[in-house]
């Protein structure tokens, strides 16, 4: 009675805490509560106010006893609790709580039926090949998701609660004998430390409080809402992420390379997937270095153009008023200017403001001679080719990359985007993810073989065992 | 996975190549021709084969340390006083190998791109970039000299266009040369060729040691190759007394180069051999701070600090391409013996020893 | 070494005071720049001048590059920049050169040390084309041509269009270094002529070690160009003249044939030599187009004795093309370096192969082949 007074007065000031009262045969109250937006209404009533009240009439009042309760009650959880901080935290996971009088403990039972979202598909990887299911914020439907693709009982998933407030669930899901153990602990003995940290709400933010280096500007864990994509690097042997909230799951260790990769690659034919993979890697390439290029060529090194190609320059620089340094910052920042504002409009005003934007902010700039038109086709290419990049973490940090590119650019020519890349190249090889290299060549193009990464790249990419025959070649009975 | 701080073997091949391939590629021919004219092929190709032998030297005798780094050998062999002052001599010459890539490659900087720009100003911007190379250890300068040598893998097709105006007449007749003439050219390439032993101080860092040697092998097929293959087109390209006028033969072949939207690749291929130089000089800073922290227990970071401030000051003695060009001669006669003549001595050392620790054994049993 | 990213901060850091200390480098903007696509250098005797220069450079003005002409005199071809920058608001820079063009005069006495300067400076491509002027450099580059193209663009592009597809053997900077250098052999140059308001190549300029010793006119180029190797060329006009004593053809005379889309492949060979006597074996292939009189061609025997007459033609040219090169002295084909590459002969110098040269003997087997006569018979 005492616990039960003690949970009313902790919810007094909530309006939808409520409270009902069964009469038993004997006098007795039997209170139900439960916070109503929480809990299932059909379940409340079908499976617990139902079968308390057939529980009343037919069986004497020994039946009623928390012990016997657990056991008979149709839920799918149901466990005796009297400590006032469980029934609180349950309470406010939209379970129930029924106390009957005379009993010192009452019975926790899960009428639990938080909102969510019907699977839909994937808004940042959608793709024309392959499944079209994203994860939702839902923990257990993610998880269903994924055990429908990887019906393995060696898939272990172990849950820890993140945030004194926030209580976050994060899920850590291995391949048990295919996953490198030292990463899994690694990845366990960070997560505890975390055990205080309130407010994440993302997985990308629990990614960057587990990343072994902070100060980085390259994401070392590679997020995703695609359940298929997560089984296959299940399979190769990483270790996936889940978070209660978030429709994102976050794969760890990955390389570089692996932020190039889209899923679909891999249904494509394999030399298809190779040429789009490659694609790609020169969109990155261009997108951090094409405006740089420009910068440096004009401004320092007139001798490498052709003649013809020097006049076209010439003639499309010769309005600005500006040093071609100044004139490429101004208008990589009206670029990112347009990209952040693209994604906050409400979809009404965006077209609108995206024909407005592009078009004429562009074609007015170069008409009033602000920019030259030969470097607003080169950012436009840049902004494009990184476009490509399917994560959307990495295509922001090619954003931000650039600008010191062209900086150095502009002050060093080629010596200084020579410079630059040299730094980069330092940097990515300096970096790791959860304890292996960042650039390992694992996956750098697509392996023929369907063996795990964890065989030596050589090896992968030479393979040449059943697994590895392309699809479509033909086996001998055809011909007969 | 490669258990922790070794790497895989075949980062020997790439570390081989750049520590060879420095600003001689780009200089290299005039010298030969002055010794040996049209043969110059001929001591290319000697020394190439030279160079062979001496690897397959350098890892029988790495053999029988068990990999060790030679700084340890030397300990081990010659004791701590002297072994230690053996140490202390190799490390000047990485020293001197250094300050001569550097500056060199500066001077190339300096004549072709940025005569404006200050000695000490290119010097510091390699420093940073080599001290933030050399925080990551060996690892990250493998992963970083493999990625630079890759990049600059393709310029060997841009060859072509010279290919094309070559005429190979000029190399005949075969064998004109002396045999005095092709030693002399021989003399000039050994310098050039010389970095290779470098696996030396990387073979104690990698794993499967008993495979290093065919990597060794195969990187330095690699390069021979390829000056062999510079030195015939040169030939066939220039003529006479074009080549000894010329002190950039490679980089004024490669003017002629045009496509429609760039041309003059020699800008493109400069700015390309920073990153091939950068590599290298990681790998001696690398090599120099191992050796001198096993004599003097300084932190590292104090010991590459003073490296630099050692390398700007000498530069800064160096004003004009003369005093250069004392300097790299010196450096040369430098990289024969410690390249060629030296690992030979070694073996010779270690054999003999072998030998009389052998027949002591065979008295004693 | 210390672990972990802080030194990429401090890195950064570290380069920001550099670049605000140091400074970065000299700009060079393009739309800043006079680019200089043309050179010409001619012999003055103006106080103490020894060398007037002529550039041509494109200036950006009005949104255009506008093709600007000055000139100006002093005692070296470079010294000249400080008056030239006197003259002109941009800041002139060579790298983009195309064209050299020699005064005759200077030519005469030798451009070697004028072209040291084009070797030394870094800048400068070694494909800019050499030419001579026939009298001073400075009045070619100041002509007027009928396509209102800038001069030295008109100069790049008709020295260009000549050597790939036309008679004048390669006149770029590297071509003639090595024929230079090379010891038995002499370069060649085109050689420019001023017309009204047109300026031509008039015919090839014959040199013996750096001074100009003759010319040639426009057939004895395509028998020169096609001694020297295999090339494509346009059209070929030759003059023959049939006699009687042919039972296929006609008498007729002279009968000028053309002949286009011709190749020919080239092969000299040592074969004596004591008064060393060269093999050149030359055939030259090309479609019969043009014909001055009507004569059947239907039969092959018609087409044979038509080509051996053409044979017959061209062979007495090619040997009086070699007699008038042997008596000015000049060895522009390289007889002597293949002389030099098929004896073993230590040290030859330019001397000796002079004496050689002028003993030396040609024995020709010269031959032309249709590859097809049009499609008419």
């Amino acid at each position: 009675m005492e616990t039960l007074e003690r949970i009313r007065r902790l919810f007094a000031h909530h309006s939808e805490f409520k409270c009902r009262v069964l009469d038993a045969d004997d006098g007795g109250k039997i209170s139900v509560v439960y916070l109503d937006p929480l809990t299932d209404g059909k379940l409340l009533t079908e499976a617990v106010l139902l079968e308390i009240q057939r529980i009343v009439h037919e069986t004497s009042p020994e039946t009623l006893a928390p012990e016997q309760l657990v056991n008979r009650l149709p839920v799918k959880e149901a466990q005796p609790a009297s400590e006032v901080g469980l029934i609180r935290d349950k309470l406010l996971s939209g379970w129930s709580f029924v106390h009957v009088a005379g009993f010192d403990q009452g019975v926790l039972l899960n009428t639990a039926s938080l909102p969510r979202r019907a699977i839909s598909k994937p808004e940042i990887e959608s793709d024309i090949f392959g499944s079209q299911a994203s994860f939702v914020e839902h923990m257990a439907t993610n998880r269903a998701l994924i055990y429908q693709l990887l019906p393995d009982a060696k898939l272990y998933s172990e849950d820890i609660q993140l945030g004194a407030a926030t209580k976050t669930t994060v899920s850590l899901l291995h391949l048990e004998g295919t996953a490198d153990p030292r990463t899994v602990n690694r990845l366990r003995e960070r997560l505890r430390g975390l055990e205080q940290v309130n407010g994440i709400f993302d997985t990308l933010k629990l990614a960057q409080l587990l990343d072994d280096h902070a100060g980085t500007l390259f994401p070392t864990m590679l997020h995703t809402e695609r359940p298929d994509r997560v089984c296959k690097k299940l399979l190769e042997g990483k270790v996936a992420l889940l978070m209660d909230g978030s429709p994102f799951a976050v794969v760890c260790p990955v390389t570089l390379f692996e932020f190039l990769h889209v899923f679909s690659d891999i249904n494509a034919r394999w030399s298809i997937g190779v040429m789009l993979r490659v694609l790609r890697l020169t969109a990155m390439f261009f997108s951090i270095f094409g405006t740089a290029f420009y910068v440096a060529a004009i401004t320092f090194h007139y001798q490498i153009l052709p003649p013809e190609l020097l006049k076209t320059l010439i003639r499309s620089h010769s309005k600005v008023p500006f040093p071609p340094l100044f004139e490429a910052l101004l208008l990589e920042i009206i670029v990112e200017l347009l990209r952040e504002a693209g994604v906050r409009l409400p979809t009404k005003v965006g077209q609108t403001m995206g024909i407005v934007g592009g078009i004429v902010i562009g074609q007015a700039a170069v008409e009033a001679g602000f920019v030259s038109n030969v470097l607003l086709m080169i950012v436009a290419m840049g902004a494009l080719a990184s476009f490509t990049i399917p994560n959307f973490a990495m295509s922001n940090t090619q954003q931000i990359i650039r600008f010191p590119m062209i900086v150095l650019a502009g002050m060093w020519g080629g010596i200084g985007i020579v410079i630059g890349f040299s730094f980069l190249t330092i940097h990515l090889a300096k970096q790791t993810s959860v304890g292996m290299p960042y650039l390992q060549p694992q996956n750098l193009l697509l392996s023929r073989s369907e063996e795990k990464t964890t065989m030596p790249v050589w090896k992968s990419l030479l393979s040449r065992d059943a697994n590895s025959r392309r699809p479509g070649r033909r086996s001998k009975d055809f011909l007969e | 996975m490669q258990a922790k701080g070794l790497i895989h073997p075949a980062f020997t091949i790439s570390i081989m190549m750049t520590s060879q391939i420095t600003v001689g590629m780009l200089a290299f021919q005039k010298y030969l021709y002055k010794a040996a004219e049209h043969d110059a092929w001929i001591s290319v190709l000697a020394t190439g084969l030279c160079a062979h032998f001496v690897i397959f030297l350098i890892f029988r005798t790495l053999a029988k340390f068990e990999y060790k780094s030679l700084y340890d050998i030397h300990r081990q062999l010659f004791g701590k006083w002297f072994g230690s002052l053996l140490n202390a001599v190799l490390i000047c010459y990485w020293i001197l190998v250094s300050m001569y890539v550097l500056r060199n490659y500066i001077e190339v900087l300096l004549i072709w791109i940025f005569p404006e720009i200050h000695v000490w100003v290119f010097e510091i911007m390699f420093f940073v970039l080599i001290a933030y190379g050399l925080s990551g250890g060996i690892r990250v300068i493998s992963t970083v000299s493999v990625i630079h040598l890759l990049l600059l893998s393709w310029l060997v097709l841009l060859l072509y266009y010279p290919l094309k105006e070559a005429d190979f007449r000029e190399l005949l007749p075969v064998m004109q040369a002396g045999a005095d003439q092709i030693f002399g050219g021989m003399l000039a390439m050994g310098a050039t060729i010389g970095g290779f032993d470098v696996v030396f101080f990387t073979s104690s860092r990698m794993s499967k040691p008993h495979r290093i040697h065919r990597y060794a092998q195969f990187a330095l097929l690699s390069v021979n190759l390829l000056y062999l293959a510079m030195m015939l087109l040169s030939l066939g390209y220039y003529s006479g007394k074009q080549i000894e006028n010329n002190s950039w033969g490679t980089l004024t072949m490669l003017k002629v180069i045009e496509f429609t939207f760039l041309e003059r690749f020699e800008y493109i291929v400069i700015m390309m051999w920073f990153i091939l130089v950068l590599a290298n000089l990681m790998i001696s800073s690398w090599v120099i701070i191992q050796g001198v922290t096993r004599i003097v227990p300084l932190k590292r970071k104090y010991v590459f600090a003073l490296l630099c401030a050692l390398l700007l000051v000498v530069t800064q003695a160096i004003r004009t391409g003369d005093q250069l060009a004392v300097l790299s001669k010196l450096i040369s006669d430098c990289a024969i013996v410690f390249s060629f003549a030296y690992p030979f001595l070694l073996s010779v050392i270690v054999l003999l020893l072998s030998g009389v620790r052998r027949r002591r054994k065979g008295a004693a049993a | 070494m210390i672990r972990g990213h802080s030194w990429a901060g401090k890195a950064a850091v570290l380069l920001c005071c550099l670049a605000v200390a140091a400074g970065c480098a000299r700009q060079k903007i393009i739309d800043n720049l006079g680019i200089v696509i043309a050179l010409g250098y001619d012999e003055v005797k103006e106080g103490n001048d020894r060398i007037r220069t002529t550039i041509i450079a494109y200036q950006e003005t009005d949104g255009r590059a506008n093709p600007v002409r000055t000139s100006a005199a002093n005692n070296t071809s470079k010294g000249v920049r400080t008056k030239l920058n006197l003259k002109m608001p941009s800041q002139d820079v060579i790298g983009q050169v195309r064209v050299v063009v020699y005064g005759e005069s200077l030519a005469k006495k030798g451009i070697i040390n004028l072209t040291d300067t084009l070797q030394r400076d870094s800048e400068i491509g070694t494909n800019v084309y050499l030419a001579i002027a026939s009298g001073s450099a400075k009045s070619i580059m100041s002509a007027s041509n009928k396509q209102d193209m800038s001069m030295g663009e008109f100069l790049f592009e008709l020295i260009r269009k000549n050597e790939k597809y036309g008679v004048v053997p390669s006149p770029s900077l590297h071509y003639f270094l090595n024929s230079y250098y090379r010891v038995g052999k002499d370069p060649v140059l085109p050689f420019l002529k001023r017309g009204n308001r047109e300026v031509s190549i008039s015919s090839l300029a014959l040199m013996k070690e750096d001074r100009m010793v003759g010319k040639l006119n426009e057939d004895e180029c395509f028998l020169l160009k096609s001694t020297m190797g295999n090339y494509h060329f346009d059209s070929l006009e030759l003059a023959l003249s049939l006699k009687h004593d042919k039972p296929e053809l006609p008498a007729v005379s002279p009968l000028f044939i053309t002949l286009t889309n011709i190749r020919t492949s080239s092969r000299i060979r040592l074969v004596g030599q004591d008064d060393p006597v060269f093999e050149v074996r030359i055939r030259v292939n090309g479609q019969l187009k043009e014909i001055s009189e009507q004569i059947n061609l239907e039969k092959g025997a018609e087409i044979n004795a038509l080509e051996r007459e053409a044979s017959a033609k061209i062979t007495e040219l090619y040997e009086e093309l070699y007699g008038r090169l042997q008596r000015l002295g000049t060895d522009p084909v390289g007889f002597g370096s293949i002389y030099r590459s098929s004896v073993r002969i230590k040290g030859l110098t330019s001397k000796q192969w002079e004496e050689m040269y002028k003993r030396a003997r040609f024995r020709t087997d010269i031959k032309v082949e249709f590859t097809n006569v049009g499609i008419t018979s």
